[in-house]
Protein backbone atom coordinates (compact mmCIF):
# COMPACT_ATOMS: atom_id res chain seq x y z
CA UNK A 1 0.00 0.00 0.00
CA UNK A 2 1.31 3.18 -1.10
CA UNK A 3 0.81 6.54 1.51
CA UNK A 4 0.45 9.59 -0.48
CA UNK A 5 3.08 12.33 1.20
CA UNK A 6 1.76 16.07 3.07
CA UNK A 7 3.50 18.91 1.74
CA UNK A 8 4.44 21.71 3.38
CA UNK A 9 1.97 24.07 3.08
CA UNK A 10 4.61 27.09 2.62
CA UNK A 11 7.12 25.89 0.20
CA UNK A 12 4.79 22.80 -1.22
CA UNK A 13 7.96 20.32 -0.37
CA UNK A 14 6.79 16.60 0.36
CA UNK A 15 7.57 15.91 4.41
CA UNK A 16 9.51 13.39 5.10
CA UNK A 17 6.92 10.49 6.32
CA UNK A 18 8.98 10.71 10.21
CA UNK A 19 7.71 14.17 10.73
CA UNK A 20 3.82 12.77 10.73
CA UNK A 21 3.61 12.09 14.90
CA UNK A 22 1.92 15.62 15.26
CA UNK A 23 4.53 16.86 17.20
CA UNK A 24 6.68 20.24 15.45
CA UNK A 25 9.34 20.25 13.26
CA UNK A 26 11.67 21.59 11.09
CA UNK A 27 10.51 21.64 6.86
CA UNK A 28 14.01 20.59 5.71
CA UNK A 29 13.41 23.52 2.96
CA UNK A 30 11.77 26.75 3.87
CA UNK A 31 12.98 25.67 7.49
CA UNK A 32 9.17 26.35 8.39
CA UNK A 33 7.80 24.65 12.02
CA UNK A 34 4.79 22.33 10.87
CA UNK A 35 3.22 19.83 12.96
CA UNK A 36 1.09 16.84 10.91
CA UNK A 37 -1.75 15.09 11.96
CA UNK A 38 -2.11 12.47 9.46
CA UNK A 39 -5.26 10.05 9.03
CA UNK A 40 -5.81 6.62 7.51
CA UNK A 41 -8.08 8.37 4.60
CA UNK A 42 -4.22 9.55 3.49
CA UNK A 43 -3.63 5.69 2.10
CA UNK A 44 -6.86 5.01 1.33
CA UNK A 45 -6.23 3.74 -2.27
CA UNK A 46 -8.93 5.80 -5.00
CA UNK A 47 -10.74 4.17 -7.10
CA UNK A 48 -13.42 5.14 -10.32
CA UNK A 49 -16.41 3.20 -10.65
CA UNK A 50 -16.28 2.59 -14.67
CA UNK A 51 -19.63 0.78 -14.42
CA UNK A 52 -19.96 -2.90 -15.09
CA UNK A 53 -20.98 -4.21 -18.79
CA UNK A 54 -24.51 -4.93 -19.10
CA UNK A 55 -25.29 -8.70 -18.68
CA UNK A 56 -28.67 -9.99 -20.50
CA UNK A 57 -31.38 -9.82 -18.16
CA UNK A 58 -30.39 -7.27 -16.13
CA UNK A 59 -31.46 -3.51 -15.55
CA UNK A 60 -29.48 -1.04 -17.79
CA UNK A 61 -28.83 2.32 -17.10
CA UNK A 62 -30.83 5.07 -18.54
CA UNK A 63 -27.78 7.35 -19.50
CA UNK A 64 -25.43 4.31 -20.35
CA UNK A 65 -27.68 1.46 -21.92
CA UNK A 66 -24.67 -0.50 -22.29
CA UNK A 67 -23.49 -0.61 -18.29
CA UNK A 68 -25.20 -2.01 -15.47
CA UNK A 69 -27.50 -0.55 -13.01
CA UNK A 70 -26.83 -0.31 -9.86
CA UNK A 71 -29.20 1.82 -7.72
CA UNK A 72 -31.94 3.96 -8.37
CA UNK A 73 -32.18 7.79 -8.22
CA UNK A 74 -33.81 8.68 -5.18
CA UNK A 75 -34.91 11.45 -7.15
CA UNK A 76 -36.71 10.46 -9.98
CA UNK A 77 -36.49 6.72 -9.88
CA UNK A 78 -34.03 6.22 -12.96
CA UNK A 79 -31.87 3.54 -12.85
CA UNK A 80 -27.89 4.53 -12.83
CA UNK A 81 -25.12 2.84 -13.28
CA UNK A 82 -21.68 3.19 -10.88
CA UNK A 83 -21.07 5.68 -13.36
CA UNK A 84 -23.31 7.72 -13.15
CA UNK A 85 -24.71 7.10 -9.37
CA UNK A 86 -23.85 10.21 -7.06
CA UNK A 87 -23.89 9.94 -3.58
CA UNK A 88 -24.71 12.70 -1.26
CA UNK A 89 -25.02 12.12 2.30
CA UNK A 90 -26.37 8.85 1.50
CA UNK A 91 -28.75 9.55 -1.15
CA UNK A 92 -28.34 8.02 -4.57
CA UNK A 93 -29.02 10.88 -7.52
CA UNK A 94 -28.48 11.19 -11.16
CA UNK A 95 -26.86 13.85 -12.67
CA UNK A 96 -30.18 15.60 -13.66
CA UNK A 97 -31.70 16.10 -10.46
CA UNK A 98 -28.60 17.01 -8.88
CA UNK A 99 -28.02 19.49 -11.44
CA UNK A 100 -31.64 20.59 -11.05
CA UNK A 101 -31.82 20.35 -7.31
CA UNK A 102 -28.62 23.07 -7.40
CA UNK A 103 -30.33 25.36 -9.87
CA UNK A 104 -33.35 25.54 -7.69
CA UNK A 105 -31.80 25.53 -4.55
CA UNK A 106 -33.39 22.40 -3.43
CA UNK A 107 -30.21 20.57 -2.14
CA UNK A 108 -27.93 22.14 0.65
CA UNK A 109 -25.60 20.11 0.69
CA UNK A 110 -24.61 21.83 -2.77
CA UNK A 111 -25.04 25.58 -1.59
CA UNK A 112 -21.79 27.15 -1.58
CA UNK A 113 -22.38 30.53 -1.21
CA UNK A 114 -25.65 32.77 0.59
CA UNK A 115 -25.61 36.30 -0.13
CA UNK A 116 -26.18 38.49 3.07
CA UNK A 117 -28.62 40.84 2.31
CA UNK A 118 -28.90 42.03 6.25
CA UNK A 119 -25.22 42.98 5.87
CA UNK A 120 -25.52 45.24 2.74
CA UNK A 121 -28.33 46.94 4.28
CA UNK A 122 -26.90 47.24 7.48
CA UNK A 123 -23.47 48.74 5.73
CA UNK A 124 -26.00 51.21 3.10
CA UNK A 125 -27.29 52.38 6.37
CA UNK A 126 -24.20 52.90 8.57
CA UNK A 127 -21.15 53.76 6.23
CA UNK A 128 -23.64 56.11 4.43
CA UNK A 129 -23.77 58.28 7.37
CA UNK A 130 -19.96 58.77 6.84
CA UNK A 131 -21.02 61.22 4.01
CA UNK A 132 -24.53 62.00 5.34
CA UNK A 133 -26.22 63.49 2.15
CA UNK A 134 -25.85 60.23 0.48
CA UNK A 135 -28.06 58.71 3.09
CA UNK A 136 -31.51 59.70 0.98
CA UNK A 137 -30.30 57.35 -1.04
CA UNK A 138 -28.58 54.62 0.76
CA UNK A 139 -31.59 54.54 3.44
CA UNK A 140 -34.66 53.79 1.27
CA UNK A 141 -32.52 51.61 -0.57
CA UNK A 142 -31.67 49.56 2.72
CA UNK A 143 -35.01 49.63 3.65
CA UNK A 144 -36.04 47.86 0.67
CA UNK A 145 -33.83 45.34 1.20
CA UNK A 146 -35.07 44.83 4.12
CA UNK A 147 -38.46 44.73 3.24
CA UNK A 148 -37.40 42.20 0.18
CA UNK A 149 -34.77 39.48 1.88
CA UNK A 150 -36.23 39.18 5.03
CA UNK A 151 -38.11 35.79 4.82
CA UNK A 152 -35.20 34.79 2.71
CA UNK A 153 -32.54 33.14 4.87
CA UNK A 154 -29.91 30.63 4.21
CA UNK A 155 -31.14 26.99 4.46
CA UNK A 156 -27.47 25.38 5.92
CA UNK A 157 -27.31 28.43 8.66
CA UNK A 158 -30.25 30.63 8.74
CA UNK A 159 -29.08 32.62 12.00
CA UNK A 160 -30.76 35.65 13.36
CA UNK A 161 -33.61 38.13 11.86
CA UNK A 162 -31.13 40.90 14.24
CA UNK A 163 -29.23 42.35 11.35
CA UNK A 164 -32.84 43.25 9.49
CA UNK A 165 -34.29 44.53 12.40
CA UNK A 166 -31.11 47.21 13.08
CA UNK A 167 -30.83 47.90 9.39
CA UNK A 168 -34.73 48.26 9.03
CA UNK A 169 -34.72 50.49 11.90
CA UNK A 170 -31.62 52.95 11.38
CA UNK A 171 -32.98 52.87 7.52
CA UNK A 172 -36.66 54.34 9.53
CA UNK A 173 -34.73 56.91 11.41
CA UNK A 174 -32.83 58.34 8.64
CA UNK A 175 -35.42 58.50 6.30
CA UNK A 176 -37.62 60.30 9.09
CA UNK A 177 -34.57 63.05 9.58
CA UNK A 178 -35.19 64.09 6.12
CA UNK A 179 -38.69 64.41 5.91
CA UNK A 180 -38.58 66.67 9.05
CA UNK A 181 -35.29 68.31 7.17
CA UNK A 182 -37.79 68.56 4.20
CA UNK A 183 -40.33 69.90 6.14
CA UNK A 184 -38.19 72.47 8.03
CA UNK A 185 -36.81 73.60 4.78
CA UNK A 186 -40.30 74.26 3.27
CA UNK A 187 -41.19 76.12 6.47
CA UNK A 188 -38.73 78.68 6.54
CA UNK A 189 -39.53 79.28 2.12
CA UNK A 190 -43.09 79.79 3.41
CA UNK A 191 -42.08 82.24 6.00
CA UNK A 192 -41.52 85.50 4.47
CA UNK A 193 -38.32 86.94 5.18
CA UNK A 194 -37.81 89.05 8.60
CA UNK A 195 -41.43 88.35 9.95
CA UNK A 196 -41.84 87.14 13.34
CA UNK A 197 -44.78 85.51 14.85
CA UNK A 198 -46.12 88.60 16.69
CA UNK B 1 -40.18 41.04 18.86
CA UNK B 2 -38.44 38.11 20.64
CA UNK B 3 -39.48 35.61 18.56
CA UNK B 4 -38.25 37.57 15.68
CA UNK B 5 -35.11 38.01 17.01
CA UNK B 6 -34.25 34.66 18.71
CA UNK B 7 -35.69 32.10 16.03
CA UNK B 8 -33.67 29.38 16.42
CA UNK B 9 -31.49 27.09 14.39
CA UNK B 10 -33.93 25.05 12.43
CA UNK B 11 -31.97 21.41 12.23
CA UNK B 12 -35.17 19.37 11.77
CA UNK B 13 -35.93 19.48 8.04
CA UNK B 14 -35.01 16.62 5.93
CA UNK B 15 -31.83 17.07 4.39
CA UNK B 16 -30.58 19.72 6.50
CA UNK B 17 -27.71 18.57 8.94
CA UNK B 18 -28.03 19.56 12.27
CA UNK B 19 -24.78 22.26 12.85
CA UNK B 20 -22.73 23.06 15.97
CA UNK B 21 -20.64 25.64 16.44
CA UNK B 22 -16.72 25.42 17.16
CA UNK B 23 -14.74 28.08 18.90
CA UNK B 24 -13.00 30.63 16.37
CA UNK B 25 -14.02 33.31 14.83
CA UNK B 26 -11.63 35.58 13.21
CA UNK B 27 -11.49 39.26 12.31
CA UNK B 28 -9.28 39.92 9.87
CA UNK B 29 -8.49 42.09 7.00
CA UNK B 30 -11.14 43.89 4.68
CA UNK B 31 -13.86 42.85 8.05
CA UNK B 32 -13.41 39.22 6.53
CA UNK B 33 -14.75 36.76 9.50
CA UNK B 34 -14.73 33.00 9.26
CA UNK B 35 -16.27 30.01 11.31
CA UNK B 36 -16.35 26.26 11.19
CA UNK B 37 -19.15 24.27 12.09
CA UNK B 38 -19.67 20.73 12.58
CA UNK B 39 -22.11 18.24 11.43
CA UNK B 40 -22.48 14.49 11.92
CA UNK B 41 -20.20 13.53 8.91
CA UNK B 42 -18.41 16.63 7.90
CA UNK B 43 -17.19 19.96 9.31
CA UNK B 44 -18.45 23.07 7.39
CA UNK B 45 -16.56 26.28 6.59
CA UNK B 46 -18.36 29.43 6.68
CA UNK B 47 -16.12 32.04 4.83
CA UNK B 48 -17.48 35.91 5.06
CA UNK B 49 -16.21 37.37 2.04
CA UNK B 50 -15.87 41.16 3.44
CA UNK B 51 -19.14 40.32 5.25
CA UNK B 52 -21.71 40.20 2.39
CA UNK B 53 -21.05 36.76 1.47
CA UNK B 54 -20.77 33.62 2.98
CA UNK B 55 -19.02 30.82 1.05
CA UNK B 56 -19.42 27.24 2.66
CA UNK B 57 -17.07 24.80 2.00
CA UNK B 58 -17.64 20.98 3.16
CA UNK B 59 -14.58 19.00 4.25
CA UNK B 60 -16.32 14.90 4.94
CA UNK B 61 -14.51 13.11 8.20
CA UNK B 62 -14.12 10.29 5.86
CA UNK B 63 -12.33 12.24 3.21
CA UNK B 64 -9.58 13.68 5.52
CA UNK B 65 -6.06 13.05 5.04
CA UNK B 66 -4.18 14.89 7.09
CA UNK B 67 -4.23 18.70 9.21
CA UNK B 68 -0.96 20.47 9.22
CA UNK B 69 -0.16 23.67 12.03
CA UNK B 70 2.66 25.96 10.73
CA UNK B 71 3.49 28.20 13.04
CA UNK B 72 3.45 32.31 12.04
CA UNK B 73 5.40 34.87 13.45
CA UNK B 74 2.20 36.98 13.71
CA UNK B 75 2.60 36.61 17.48
CA UNK B 76 5.97 37.94 17.78
CA UNK B 77 4.72 40.80 15.27
CA UNK B 78 2.16 42.00 17.44
CA UNK B 79 4.39 42.03 20.58
CA UNK B 80 6.84 44.37 18.84
CA UNK B 81 3.92 46.27 17.62
CA UNK B 82 2.24 46.78 20.62
CA UNK B 83 6.05 47.56 22.24
CA UNK B 84 6.73 49.89 19.72
CA UNK B 85 3.63 51.72 19.96
CA UNK B 86 4.03 52.06 23.95
CA UNK B 87 7.48 53.46 23.22
CA UNK B 88 6.25 55.61 20.41
CA UNK B 89 3.39 57.10 23.29
CA UNK B 90 6.20 57.52 25.95
CA UNK B 91 7.98 59.30 23.89
CA UNK B 92 5.80 61.85 22.67
CA UNK B 93 4.14 62.25 26.19
CA UNK B 94 7.41 62.90 27.57
CA UNK B 95 7.84 65.41 24.59
CA UNK B 96 4.92 67.14 25.03
CA UNK B 97 4.55 66.46 28.33
CA UNK B 98 1.17 64.96 28.69
CA UNK B 99 -1.35 64.81 31.52
CA UNK B 100 0.34 61.70 33.79
CA UNK B 101 -3.13 59.80 33.78
CA UNK B 102 -3.59 60.01 29.71
CA UNK B 103 0.19 58.67 29.50
CA UNK B 104 -1.24 56.00 31.92
CA UNK B 105 -4.29 55.11 30.73
CA UNK B 106 -2.61 55.26 27.26
CA UNK B 107 -0.18 52.84 28.28
CA UNK B 108 -2.16 50.41 30.25
CA UNK B 109 -4.16 49.96 26.82
CA UNK B 110 -1.33 49.15 25.29
CA UNK B 111 -0.20 46.60 27.90
CA UNK B 112 -3.60 44.64 28.07
CA UNK B 113 -3.37 43.83 24.44
CA UNK B 114 0.13 43.00 24.91
CA UNK B 115 -0.92 40.53 27.50
CA UNK B 116 -3.96 39.37 25.41
CA UNK B 117 -1.45 38.66 22.46
CA UNK B 118 0.57 36.58 25.07
CA UNK B 119 -1.79 34.60 26.69
CA UNK B 120 -3.25 33.63 23.49
CA UNK B 121 -0.16 31.78 22.64
CA UNK B 122 2.24 31.56 19.50
CA UNK B 123 0.04 31.92 16.20
CA UNK B 124 0.01 29.05 13.82
CA UNK B 125 -1.70 28.48 10.04
CA UNK B 126 -3.82 25.71 9.72
CA UNK B 127 -4.84 23.69 6.55
CA UNK B 128 -7.14 20.83 5.93
CA UNK B 129 -5.66 18.13 3.44
CA UNK B 130 -8.26 15.72 1.27
CA UNK B 131 -7.46 14.03 -1.41
CA UNK B 132 -8.55 16.96 -4.03
CA UNK B 133 -7.78 19.94 -2.16
CA UNK B 134 -5.94 21.54 0.92
CA UNK B 135 -7.30 24.62 2.16
CA UNK B 136 -6.76 26.92 5.10
CA UNK B 137 -8.72 27.22 8.24
CA UNK B 138 -8.44 30.81 9.21
CA UNK B 139 -9.86 30.88 12.71
CA UNK B 140 -7.45 28.10 13.60
CA UNK B 141 -4.89 31.16 13.98
CA UNK B 142 -3.62 30.04 17.49
CA UNK B 143 -1.50 26.21 18.39
CA UNK B 144 -3.14 26.28 22.02
CA UNK B 145 -6.60 26.68 20.27
CA UNK B 146 -6.68 24.52 17.49
CA UNK B 147 -5.02 21.73 19.58
CA UNK B 148 -8.00 22.20 22.02
CA UNK B 149 -9.91 21.85 18.83
CA UNK B 150 -8.43 19.08 17.59
CA UNK B 151 -9.10 17.36 20.64
CA UNK B 152 -12.93 17.57 20.16
CA UNK B 153 -12.43 16.40 15.78
CA UNK B 154 -9.87 13.94 15.78
CA UNK B 155 -11.52 11.34 17.56
CA UNK B 156 -15.02 11.83 15.36
CA UNK B 157 -12.85 11.59 12.41
CA UNK B 158 -10.90 8.33 13.32
CA UNK B 159 -14.62 7.00 13.88
CA UNK B 160 -15.66 7.76 10.56
CA UNK B 161 -12.30 6.71 9.03
CA UNK B 162 -12.25 3.68 10.91
CA UNK B 163 -13.90 1.11 8.43
CA UNK B 164 -11.76 2.54 5.38
CA UNK B 165 -7.80 1.99 6.61
CA UNK B 166 -7.36 0.60 10.56
CA UNK B 167 -4.72 2.78 11.96
CA UNK B 168 -2.63 -0.08 12.20
CA UNK B 169 -2.24 -0.71 8.84
CA UNK B 170 -1.41 2.95 8.13
CA UNK B 171 1.17 2.84 11.07
CA UNK B 172 2.95 -0.10 9.32
CA UNK B 173 2.46 1.42 5.51
CA UNK B 174 3.94 4.60 6.52
CA UNK B 175 6.89 2.78 8.47
CA UNK B 176 7.25 0.39 5.23
CA UNK B 177 6.87 2.96 2.48
CA UNK B 178 9.97 5.00 1.44
CA UNK B 179 9.37 8.66 0.47
CA UNK B 180 10.47 7.80 -3.06
CA UNK B 181 7.16 5.50 -3.33
CA UNK B 182 4.33 8.75 -2.94
CA UNK B 183 6.05 9.47 -6.23
CA UNK B 184 3.40 7.13 -7.60
CA UNK B 185 0.61 8.02 -6.18
CA UNK B 186 1.71 11.88 -5.82
CA UNK B 187 -0.69 14.50 -6.63
CA UNK B 188 -0.69 16.51 -10.27
CA UNK B 189 -0.55 19.65 -7.70
CA UNK B 190 2.79 19.05 -5.65
CA UNK B 191 6.32 17.84 -6.71
CA UNK B 192 6.58 14.63 -7.77
CA UNK B 193 10.59 14.64 -7.69
CA UNK B 194 12.55 12.72 -4.21
CA UNK B 195 14.40 15.78 -3.36
CA UNK B 196 13.14 18.80 -2.17
CA UNK B 197 13.49 21.95 -4.10
CA UNK B 198 16.47 23.80 -3.35
CA UNK B 199 16.64 27.48 -1.39
CA UNK B 200 17.84 29.60 -4.33
CA UNK B 201 18.92 33.00 -3.26
CA UNK B 202 17.23 35.47 -5.32
CA UNK B 203 19.91 38.55 -6.66
CA UNK B 204 19.75 41.51 -4.01
CA UNK B 205 17.30 43.95 -5.08
CA UNK B 206 18.77 47.04 -5.13
CA UNK B 207 15.15 49.09 -6.03
CA UNK B 208 14.06 47.36 -2.93
CA UNK B 209 17.29 48.36 -0.84
CA UNK B 210 17.00 51.55 -1.81
CA UNK B 211 13.21 52.23 -1.03
CA UNK B 212 14.06 50.96 2.12
CA UNK B 213 17.30 52.90 2.89
CA UNK B 214 15.32 55.79 1.85
CA UNK B 215 12.65 55.42 4.00
CA UNK B 216 14.38 54.71 7.24
CA UNK B 217 16.40 57.95 6.32
CA UNK B 218 13.15 59.83 6.03
CA UNK B 219 12.19 58.47 9.65
CA UNK B 220 15.54 59.32 11.36
CA UNK B 221 14.57 63.50 9.52
CA UNK B 222 11.74 63.51 10.78
CA UNK B 223 12.82 62.35 14.14
CA UNK B 224 15.43 65.20 14.08
CA UNK B 225 13.42 67.87 12.70
CA UNK B 226 10.70 67.44 15.76
CA UNK B 227 13.88 68.00 18.19
CA UNK B 228 15.32 70.44 16.47
CA UNK B 229 12.74 72.17 14.57
CA UNK B 230 14.98 72.72 11.91
CA UNK B 231 13.63 73.84 7.63
CA UNK B 232 16.68 72.25 6.19
CA UNK B 233 15.82 68.34 8.12
CA UNK B 234 12.30 69.50 6.81
CA UNK B 235 13.21 69.59 3.17
CA UNK B 236 15.47 66.67 3.40
CA UNK B 237 12.70 64.36 5.11
CA UNK B 238 10.39 65.61 2.04
CA UNK B 239 12.47 64.85 -0.53
CA UNK B 240 13.39 61.22 1.15
CA UNK B 241 9.54 60.42 1.81
CA UNK B 242 8.93 60.98 -2.11
CA UNK B 243 11.86 58.78 -3.11
CA UNK B 244 10.63 56.61 -0.70
CA UNK B 245 7.36 56.43 -2.40
CA UNK B 246 8.86 56.13 -5.60
CA UNK B 247 11.11 53.59 -4.79
CA UNK B 248 8.38 51.65 -3.58
CA UNK B 249 6.20 51.87 -6.99
CA UNK B 250 9.31 50.89 -8.78
CA UNK B 251 10.01 47.73 -6.35
CA UNK B 252 6.06 46.57 -7.03
CA UNK B 253 7.09 46.44 -10.81
CA UNK B 254 10.06 44.72 -9.91
CA UNK B 255 8.58 42.03 -7.88
CA UNK B 256 6.09 41.39 -10.26
CA UNK B 257 9.28 40.04 -12.83
CA UNK B 258 11.37 38.72 -10.13
CA UNK B 259 11.86 36.70 -7.47
CA UNK B 260 11.58 38.15 -4.17
CA UNK B 261 11.06 37.25 -0.64
CA UNK B 262 8.08 37.60 1.02
CA UNK B 263 8.64 39.69 3.59
CA UNK B 264 10.32 42.07 1.28
CA UNK B 265 7.44 42.11 -0.70
CA UNK B 266 5.03 42.88 1.74
CA UNK B 267 7.03 45.98 2.83
CA UNK B 268 7.54 47.41 -0.40
CA UNK B 269 3.22 47.08 -0.42
CA UNK B 270 3.20 48.77 2.84
CA UNK B 271 5.75 51.65 2.22
CA UNK B 272 3.37 52.40 -0.87
CA UNK B 273 0.21 51.92 0.54
CA UNK B 274 1.32 54.22 3.73
CA UNK B 275 2.96 57.20 1.25
CA UNK B 276 -0.11 57.72 -0.58
CA UNK B 277 -2.55 57.11 2.09
CA UNK B 278 -0.97 59.01 4.55
CA UNK B 279 0.63 61.68 2.75
CA UNK B 280 -3.05 62.47 0.70
CA UNK B 281 -4.55 62.04 4.29
CA UNK B 282 -2.43 64.18 6.33
CA UNK B 283 -2.52 66.94 3.03
CA UNK B 284 -6.45 66.70 3.07
CA UNK B 285 -6.59 67.26 6.52
CA UNK B 286 -4.43 69.89 6.87
CA UNK B 287 -5.90 71.49 4.12
CA UNK B 288 -9.43 71.65 5.73
CA UNK B 289 -8.15 72.97 8.79
CA UNK B 290 -6.85 75.61 6.80
CA UNK B 291 -9.81 76.82 5.94
CA UNK B 292 -11.58 76.16 9.04
CA UNK B 293 -9.10 78.47 10.54
CA UNK B 294 -9.68 80.87 7.86
CA UNK B 295 -13.12 80.57 8.06
CA UNK B 296 -13.25 81.46 11.40
CA UNK B 297 -11.82 85.36 10.73
CA UNK B 298 -13.41 85.95 7.75
CA UNK B 299 -17.27 86.82 7.04
CA UNK B 300 -16.78 85.54 3.88
CA UNK B 301 -16.70 81.65 3.33
CA UNK B 302 -13.03 80.72 2.17
CA UNK B 303 -12.26 78.71 -0.61
CA UNK B 304 -10.50 75.42 -0.20
CA UNK B 305 -6.17 76.03 -1.07
CA UNK B 306 -3.19 73.55 -1.28
CA UNK B 307 -1.58 73.99 1.94
CA UNK B 308 2.41 73.82 1.91
CA UNK B 309 4.29 71.41 4.08
CA UNK B 310 6.09 74.03 5.21
CA UNK B 311 3.02 76.23 6.85
CA UNK B 312 2.07 72.53 7.56
CA UNK B 313 5.05 72.38 9.64
CA UNK B 314 3.80 75.22 12.18
CA UNK B 315 0.45 73.94 12.46
CA UNK B 316 -1.22 72.37 15.77
CA UNK B 317 -0.68 69.13 15.96
CA UNK B 318 2.19 68.57 13.08
CA UNK B 319 4.65 67.78 16.13
CA UNK B 320 2.58 64.48 16.22
CA UNK B 321 2.36 63.10 13.03
CA UNK B 322 6.02 63.65 12.47
CA UNK B 323 6.86 61.32 15.78
CA UNK B 324 4.03 58.92 14.23
CA UNK B 325 5.71 59.12 11.05
CA UNK B 326 9.15 58.92 11.68
CA UNK B 327 8.83 55.75 14.26
CA UNK B 328 6.49 53.94 11.92
CA UNK B 329 8.98 54.71 8.97
CA UNK B 330 12.22 53.56 10.61
CA UNK B 331 10.65 50.55 11.46
CA UNK B 332 9.17 49.60 8.40
CA UNK B 333 12.47 50.60 6.50
CA UNK B 334 14.68 48.90 9.50
CA UNK B 335 12.88 45.93 8.98
CA UNK B 336 12.66 45.89 5.28
CA UNK B 337 16.39 45.99 4.63
CA UNK B 338 16.34 42.82 6.71
CA UNK B 339 13.76 41.26 4.73
CA UNK B 340 16.23 42.46 1.27
CA UNK B 341 18.63 39.95 2.47
CA UNK B 342 16.34 37.18 3.21
CA UNK B 343 16.53 34.70 0.57
CA UNK B 344 13.69 33.88 -1.74
CA UNK B 345 12.40 30.72 -2.75
CA UNK B 346 12.09 29.66 -6.47
CA UNK B 347 8.24 30.11 -7.76
CA UNK B 348 7.02 25.97 -8.23
CA UNK B 349 7.31 24.79 -11.86
CA UNK B 350 4.09 24.01 -12.92
CA UNK B 351 3.28 20.34 -13.98
CA UNK B 352 3.95 19.27 -17.41
CA UNK B 353 1.07 19.12 -19.28
CA UNK B 354 0.31 15.20 -20.11
CA UNK B 355 1.11 14.27 -23.72
CA UNK B 356 -1.48 13.57 -26.05
CA UNK B 357 -2.65 10.13 -26.85
CA UNK B 358 -0.65 8.68 -30.33
CA UNK B 359 -2.96 7.14 -32.57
Amino acid sequence: MTVRSVACTRCRTPIPLDFYDGAFHMCPTCEASISMHVFPALAREHTVERGEPLIEGESSCFYHPHKKAVVACDSCGRFLCALCDIEISGVHRCPACLETGKRKQQLTTLETQYIRYDRIALALTTLGLLIWPITCITAPAALFLVIRFWNRRSKILPGYRIGYVIAGLLALAEICGWVFLFCMMFHNVGRPHGSSRL
Amino acid sequence: MSAVLMDPVVSNRTGIPRYRRLPGLRFGGGFARAALRIADDHLLLCDFRMSFIERYKRFYFRDIEAFVIRKTPVWFGAIAAWLAVAALIYVMASSARWNGYVTISLEGICALFLLRNLIRGPSCRTHVQTAVQTDVLPMLNRVRKTRRVFQQLFPLIQEAQAKAVPNERLTTSVAQSPLTSTAATARPDQPVAAEPVSRQRAPLSFVHLGTFFALLLAGAAALLNVTTRSPWSFVVMLILFFAAGLGGICSLIFQVKHSTSRAAAAAAWLVVIGCFMGGIGVNAGYCWYDMFLRAQSSRVPPHFRQVSPLTMRVMPGFDYVLWVFGFAAVTLGLLGLISVFMPAFARPEPPPLPKPATA
